[in-house]
């Protein structure tokens, strides 16, 4: 009687426990919607007028208009990135936005210990499920700047100063150099590397060299380092920026620049976050969309200059042209781009290494 | 605290079987809602396939729309400047006329223009990107590049009118009982789940629905699909979703719960039944095993009160056994003390005669009679008492032997003669002369119920007769109705015999009758108030009359008689009659021992052991003829001593005998080391014939007992039995001397004193050679052995004192000194008395 007694009270405990090993949620409970919160790490600081500013001013204007919970960390750098990022996900920040492709390996490891977690990457080309990347197409700005460019130089000689030649700067100042041709056939672009980024005197080196070279009176340049423009201005050179408007430091030489306005896409993005409703892919954000566009135009550009921007701009938004819609031709004059082709976005992104006619690359 | 334990017990099994009950439940229900459970989340999983499997169908068909595009796109790619060609290969392309071609700038190069604006996938696919589009109100867009070398020259697009696609993509699952429908990441509603003309009310904007979206959203994140169940206006439906890989489209549906269960929710029901099965087995179980338990205590019970009961009978047969003696001893010792005091008495008379003081002997003789008569009285009814409780024990046994009729009439008719006479009243017997004499029953209870109420006759008479009456009743077989003239029963035959005493004494009220026999009670306690009775008597009878398949009945007029009749079956022995009883009753004496069966055994040694000589001398004679090689001893050690040395066929010892006793003796011959008599027969001699006396000999070890004084009939037989069979040589042999009163007064020899009995020497020591020699050495012994007993008596030595003197008794009665033998037996009765 007493062993039948206790097998079944086994029995009980085995079957009882055991089954509730499994436990799956079956029945649609009404969560409560996570709080948003928003961690951007920057590589630069969030007032280099940059940049890393434009990521900042974009993100803190959406916030503030929305009524998001965001933090600010600067001075990233990639290396940095996971012991930056961990304990802002401890606290339980969902959505991490960055500024620099080289962010973007870290977050694998980071996905297994903190899943749930969004991640927006600036500037990278990669995606994964819970991973998007996302750029402007600032090389359309960059074409739009081209022309004012054109039109301004009266000696027919630009400067551009870049950071590093990859496939990014290279097609922006491509498109920078479409730009001018479009309005001025023979100018030419004068490229010289800083190889660095952020680094000023390597900047201010270079420009002064560029400067000195050629008989340049318009500058532009792809670096995040303001010092190219401190020193042309010094020199009386007419300016056009990158990343940020910065017309307010140079008053007499500034004409325009490619910026960012990141808010409408941010805006975007995190919606889709919290309807759960995040893609997976690369962004490639256009002029049309908002997200580039060229500033306005200071007082200091050639006249009339304004019109044929907005007939380009136009052209452009509409669809009707794209900056490397054919027919472009190379520096060493073979044709990359027939009349009436594109250049698909995987060119675009990967491929340009080559340079259109019009550049010189020092 | 016996009655504790069992009340214990009792609920302990009840108590099991319920918890045992309650677990089962328990169990059953944990096991239902997990069964339920995890059928549930087995339905979630198969969902999840489901909408997975219809995710990856559209997705499939998507891409082959797009495959279709490139087709196209590549023709173009090839066809370079050859406007006609190509037109024509995207004509046999466009069946339906749905496609359209792009140039790099958005103007049209085959079939409409749409803007970008309108479709970003013709933006996308002019970067190089193919891609779909859905335009509310208007349709489906795919878009594909079309390459020339690595740029792109046109866009090829597709556009389903919107009220084509529920017909063109339109999906259902579960068989088309579950609705799907296709959307994109902002939740507009590419395709619907049924057609547009269909009036079925879908569940997607209802509240519960609306959640349980969100919720697979979220669970989307982390997994390809994802389904919930979740309860609506139609009913509990399951929802599910999964994402269409490779396109911003998502698909999402809900389908009945039901459908989904399809035959799924037996599986719960049967664990339920299951377990009810199991616990009405349980409980039934439970409900035998009680019963089985209740029955097993109740049998425990009952074999406890057996026990007991038995116990109880045990002890009360024990009390029977000892009681008959116990009573009797003291009682006799009673007697025996009153005749020592009529012999002290007449000794004073000798002595007061001289002086003149007959007046005190006078008087103590009256009182030692009064005590004698009281005794005897005493006697009479624990007699009764003891007879009473045995046959209220059921221990009553009757002893059936043959008897002669002749013999117990002449007795009872002597001792009732005697009373009748003392009372001054008539006393008469009538005897059939045809009743056969030679019956088989128990004679000690027929003459016990005959006593028993010629007693009640006497008793109650004042004045007048009492007749007795002994004659054939109806029934005895071989006879007819009629009495008389029928025929006698015969030889295995059944006499019915009918015993009658008439009296004139005061009678039995008609309403008294029926108590007449009831135990304990005494009809009419004014009459015989002076009576003495324990009322026993007619009850005792009747039990016995019962017994032995008989009845009594009455008859009675009040102050003037009763009849009592007796009607008692006994089975015919012998073919003679009882004739005049008197005389054929003197004529059985003659009868008797005319033959009988002897041996010899010259071969066969034997041992007596008696510490009285002359009771050795007897045997010895009595064994004579047998020529039997035979030693004596006349004590216990001496018998031992013997006993070493010579291996005996059989051992004859006394009981009572000084120092050793015959048991004693006994058991040191048994325990004698490599004893060469240890398996020899020994037989006790003993006088001492109690209730239970052959089981008591027994038991101590005899393997058997003769009653003292040793008659040569019964002690020849106990040698033939026990005796080895090869050393007797059996014989019939004829004894002479008749055993007749008269007979024997002629015959009488000379030297026998008148005082003494000589057909009871006769009787006891065969011959009268025999008589004489054990005469001369009892006389001889006389003196010394009353010196020793005196002297016994003054020392007040009880022990030895019983023990010389139930030597004399044996002794006495062997020559016949019968009044000796029975002074001597209440001596002895006395002395044990005292002895203890």
């Amino acid at each position: 009687m007493k062993k039948a007694f206790l097998i079944l009270l086994f029995l009980f405990l085995a079957i009882g426990g055991g089954s509730f090993w499994i436990r799956q949620r079956l029945k649609a409970d009404t969560e409560e919607q996570r709080e948003t919160r928003i961690a951007v790490i920057l590589s630069g600081s969030r007032d280099d007028r940059s940049y890393s500013q434009a990521y900042y001013d974009g993100m803190l204007a959406y916030a503030e208009s929305a009524g998001k919970d965001v933090v600010f960390y600067d001075c990233v750098s990639p290396e940095d990135f996971e012991k930056t990022v961990r304990p802002v996900l401890e606290e339980g920040y969902w959505i991490i936005i960055g500024d620099h492709y080289g962010y973007e390996p870290y977050i694998e490891g980071l996905t297994e210990t903190y899943p749930d977690v969004y991640y927006l990457i600036g500037s990278g080309t990669g995606y994964s499920a819970n991973h998007a990347s996302f750029l402007g197409r600032v090389y359309q700005a960059r074409y739009l700047s081209g022309i004012v460019a054109g039109k301004r130089t009266a000696t027919g000689e630009i400067g551009y100063i870049i950071a590093m030649p990859i496939p990014e700067t290279i097609r922006q100042v491509n498109a920078f150099t479409l730009g001018v041709r479009k309005v001025n056939p023979e100018a030419k672009v004068y490229v010289r590397f800083t190889n660095d980024w952020n680094d000023d005197e390597l900047a201010a080196e270079a420009t002064n060299a560029l400067l000195d070279a050629h008989n340049i009176d318009v500058l532009s340049l792809h670096t995040n380092s303001l010092a190219p423009l401190y020193e042309a201005d010094a020199r009386g050179v007419y300016l056009i920026g990158n990343n940020y408007d910065n017309r307010d430091l140079f008053p007499k030489t500034y004409l325009t620049a490619c910026v960012f306005q990141w808010e409408s896409f941010f805006a975007e993005r995190i919606s889709e976050c919290e309807r759960h409703k995040f893609t997976a892919k690369h962004y490639w954000e256009s002029l049309k969309a908002g997200s580039v566009t060229l500033a306005p135009l200071t007082g200091n550009v050639y006249f009339a200059t304004g019109d044929e921007v907005e007939a380009e701009r136009r052209r452009i938004l509409n669809g009707e042209f794209d900056v490397f819609y054919g027919p472009v031709t190379d520096i060493y004059g073979t044709v990359r781009v027939r009349e009436g082709e594109n250049l698909p976005d995987e060119e675009l992104l990967y491929n340009m290494h080559w340079y259109v006619d019009g550049v010189v690359v020092e | 605290m016996t009655k504790k334990v069992t009340d214990n017990r009792r609920f302990r099994l009840p108590v099991t079987i319920a918890v045992m009950v309650a677990l089962l439940a328990l169990l059953g229900v944990t096991l239902y809602v997990q069964v339920n459970y995890l059928l549930n989340v087995y339905m979630v999983e198969q969902g999840k396939k489901q909408v997975e499997t219809l995710a990856e169908i559209t997705g499939r068909q998507f891409e082959g729309e797009l495959g279709a595009l490139f087709v196209v796109a590549s023709e173009l790619g090839r066809i370079e400047g050859m406007r006609t060609e190509a037109l024509r290969a995207i004509q046999d392309a466009d069946a339906d006329g749905r496609i359209g071609v792009l140039r790099i700038g958005g103007s049209p190069f085959y079939g409409e223009v749409y803007s970008m604006d309108d479709y970003p996938c013709l933006e996308s696919a002019t970067h190089g990107e193919s891609d779909i589009s859905y335009l509310e109100g208007k349709g489906l867009m795919f878009a594909v590049p079309a390459f020339r070398g690595n740029n792109i020259a046109y866009v090829v697009y597709r556009l389903y009118p919107e009220e084509m696609l529920f017909e063109r993509f339109g999906v259902t699952g579960y068989g088309g009982e579950g609705r799907v429908r296709i959307i994109d990441t902002n939740d507009r509603v590419i395709v619907e789940s049924v057609a547009a003309d269909s009036d079925e009310t879908l569940l997607y904007d209802e509240e519960s629905v609306t959640g349980g979206f969100e919720e697979l959203n979220r669970m989307l994140y982390s997994s390809g699909s994802a389904a919930v169940f979740t309860q609506t206006s139609a009913g509990e439906m399951m929802l599910y979703a999964a994402e269409i890989d490779d396109s911003p489209f998502y698909l999402a549906g809900y389908v009945p719960k039901t459908v989904v269960m399809e035959g799924v929710q037996y599986i719960s029901m049967l664990v339920i039944l299951v377990f009810v099965i199991l616990a009405v087995m349980v409980f039934f179980g439970g409900g035998l095993l009680m019963n089985l338990d209740r029955r097993t205590r109740e049998s425990e019970k009952l074999r406890e009160e057996a026990r007991v009961a038995e116990h109880a009978n045990a002890a009360k047969s024990e009390f029977l056994a000892n009681m008959s003696h116990e009573i009797r001893t003291p009682i006799n010792a009673v007697l025996g003390m009153n005749e020592m005091i009529l012999r002290e008495a007449s000794k004073n008379k000798a002595a007061g005669d001289a002086q003149g003081d007959n007046k005190s002997f006078r008087r103590i003789t009256t009182f030692a009679y009064n005590v004698d008569s009281a005794g005897k009285n005493l006697l009479a009814i624990v007699n009764d008492i003891l007879d009473f409780s045995k046959i209220e024990a059921g221990k009553m046994e009757l002893v059936e032997t043959a008897y002669k009729l002749s013999s117990v009439l002449n007795d009872v008719s002597n001792m009732i003669a005697f009373r009748a006479r003392s009372k001054d009243l008539k006393f008469t017997v009538e005897a059939d002369e045809t009743l056969p004499d030679e019956l088989f029953g128990d004679e000690v209870r027929v003459r016990q119920v005959i006593t028993n109420v010629l007693n009640n006759a006497v008793k109650y008479t004042r004045e007048g007769s009492v007749k007795l009456t002994v004659g054939r009743g109806e029934g005895s077989s071989g006879t007819s109705q009629q009495k008389t003239d029928a025929a006698v029963p015969g030889p295995g035959e059944t006499l019915q015999l009918l015993v009658s005493v008439s009296d004139t004494g005061i009678g039995i009220k008609e309403e008294d009758l029926a108590k007449l026999f009831t135990k304990f009670e005494r009809v009419d306690t004014i009459q015989t108030k002076t009576i003495e009775g324990t009322g026993l008597g007619l009850a005792i009878t009747r039990s016995l009359l019962e017994m032995m398949g008989g009845e009594i009945s009455v008859e009675s007029v009040y102050t003037v008689g009763s009849t009592f009749t007796v009607r008692i079956p006994q089975r015919v022995m012998g073919s003679g009659c009882l004739g005049n009883f008197r005389e054929s009753f003197e004529r059985t004496l003659q009868d008797l021992k005319t033959y009988h069966e002897s041996f010899r055994a010259p071969e066969a040694r034997i041992l007596v052991v008696d510490d009285t000589e002359m009771n050795l001398t007897v045997i010895e004679g009595l064994l004579q003829q047998t020529e039997l090689q035979l030693d004596t001893a006349t004590g216990g050690e001496q018998a031992l001593t013997m006993t070493k040395d010579t291996a005996y066929d059989l051992i004859l010892m006394d009981q009572r005998m000084p120092h050793m006793s015959g048991t004693q003796t006994l058991q040191h011959l048994r325990a004698q080391e490599e004893g060469i008599n240890k398996e020899t027969p020994v037989i006790c001699l003993t006088a001492d014939v109690v209730q239970g006396a052959r089981e008591r000999y027994l038991s101590d070890g005899f393997d058997d007992y003769l009653t003292k004084p040793v008659e040569g009939a019964a002690l020849e037989a106990m040698l033939m039995k026990y005796l080895p069979a090869e050393k007797c040589i059996r014989e019939t042999v004829p004894v002479d001397g008749r055993k007749d009163e008269t007979a024997a007064e002629e015959e009488r020899p000379a030297f026998l004193p008148e005082e003494l009995d000589y057909a009871a020497a006769k009787q006891y020591l065969g011959t009268d050679a025999m008589i004489e020699k054990t005469l001369r050495q009892f006389a001889e012994s006389a003196a010394e052995k009353a010196a020793e007993i005196e002297t016994l008596f003054a020392q007040e030595d009880w022990e030895n004192y019983t023990i010389k003197v139930h030597a004399l008794k044996g002794s006495a009665r062997l020559i016949g000194a019968t009044v000796l033998s029975v002074l001597a037996a209440h001596l002895e009765e006395a002395g044990v008395y005292l002895s203890k």
